[in-house]
């Protein structure tokens, strides 16, 4: 009985829907099991990520055009968190003093520790970053070395579009999806 | 009179050349560093036969492309000298 409440409730709620219930529920099913699809596919980010930067596929970005934009704070040496560990140098000033990011210099002399405790975008080790999960499938190779992963033959476009596209190797077509120098 | 219907225009016969003549290009470079893949191999053997299909065909209708296709045309006269520059609208140019 309650079920068919439920079903009237919902047939006058997407009344003016032209697709049934049940063709909605599989219609979202078919959506929920095509997303596991892709995610078991590409290299995607999590959720809220791709949600916050409008991405999905983590192998269509460069990552790199964003490093120094996307946080609230772009100075790369205002974390405390990371040089704590190692040696202080001139070079690594901490918190204490007042930093030259956006924060600061609109007025707010509140604390300079600001930028250092509330999600910095900086990229040291041992700093937690908002970006520390589009890095992650670097952690097991070697650090100060240079890689270029060696492409695979994996089927090639159709002639007319590779000759449209600059390759006929999907695995190299990357269109640049930044714009001045920041990704969109 | 059977062959002026199916002969390609200049322009689609030629755009047919630049396709394939890029793609043999690409996938040479794949080969240089991928010697012994041998999809590759076969993928580049299919498309270097097309291509060399196509500039016949051009040359034979058209007028050489290529050096190595000069003599193919049955003209009386050195084709090669006659044709189109790359930088005329006949020679391709847009």
């Amino acid at each position: 009985m309650k079920k068919e409440v439920q079903i009237l409730i919902l047939r006058l709620q997407y009344n003016r829907n032209p697709f049934s219930i049940q063709e909605r529920i599989l219609r979202r099913r078919f959506l929920l099991g095509f997303g596991r699809y892709l995610c078991a596919l590409f290299p995607v980010y999590d959720i809220k990520y791709s949600v916050t930067y409008g991405k999905f596929r983590k192998d269509l970005f460069m990552e790199n055009y964003q490093m120094n934009r996307s946080g609230r704070c772009s100075c790369s040496h205002s974390c405390t968190q990371g040089s704590r560990s190692m040696m202080r140098t001139p070079a690594q000033p901490t918190c204490s003093a007042p930093m030259p990011c956006p924060e600061n210099r609109s007025g707010n002399h509140s604390g300079g520790n600001r930028c250092g405790d509330s999600g910095c975008s900086c990229h040291m080790p041992g700093c937690p970053s908002p970006h520390a999960e589009m890095f992650s499938h670097l952690s097991h190779l070697p650090a100060a070395m240079g890689y270029v992963p060696c492409q695979k033959f994996d089927g090639m476009f159709d002639l007319g579009y590779a000759l449209q596209v600059g390759t006929i190797f999907p695995q190299l077509c990357k269109p640049f999806c930044g714009r001045r120098g920041g990704c969109r | 009179m059977m062959q002026q219907g199916n002969r390609k225009s200049r322009r689609q016969l030629l755009n047919e050349i630049n396709e394939v003549s890029f793609a043999a290009y690409d996938l040479l470079l794949f080969l240089d560093t991928h010697p012994c893949d041998e999809k590759a191999l076969s993928c580049y053997r299919e498309v270097s036969e097309k291509r060399n299909v196509l500039l016949d065909e051009y040359a034979k209708y058209y007028g050489p492309l290529t050096a190595d296709t000069a003599a193919l045309n049955c003209a009386d006269t050195w084709q090669w000298v006659e044709q189109p520059f790359p930088w005329e609208k006949e020679g391709g140019c847009r």
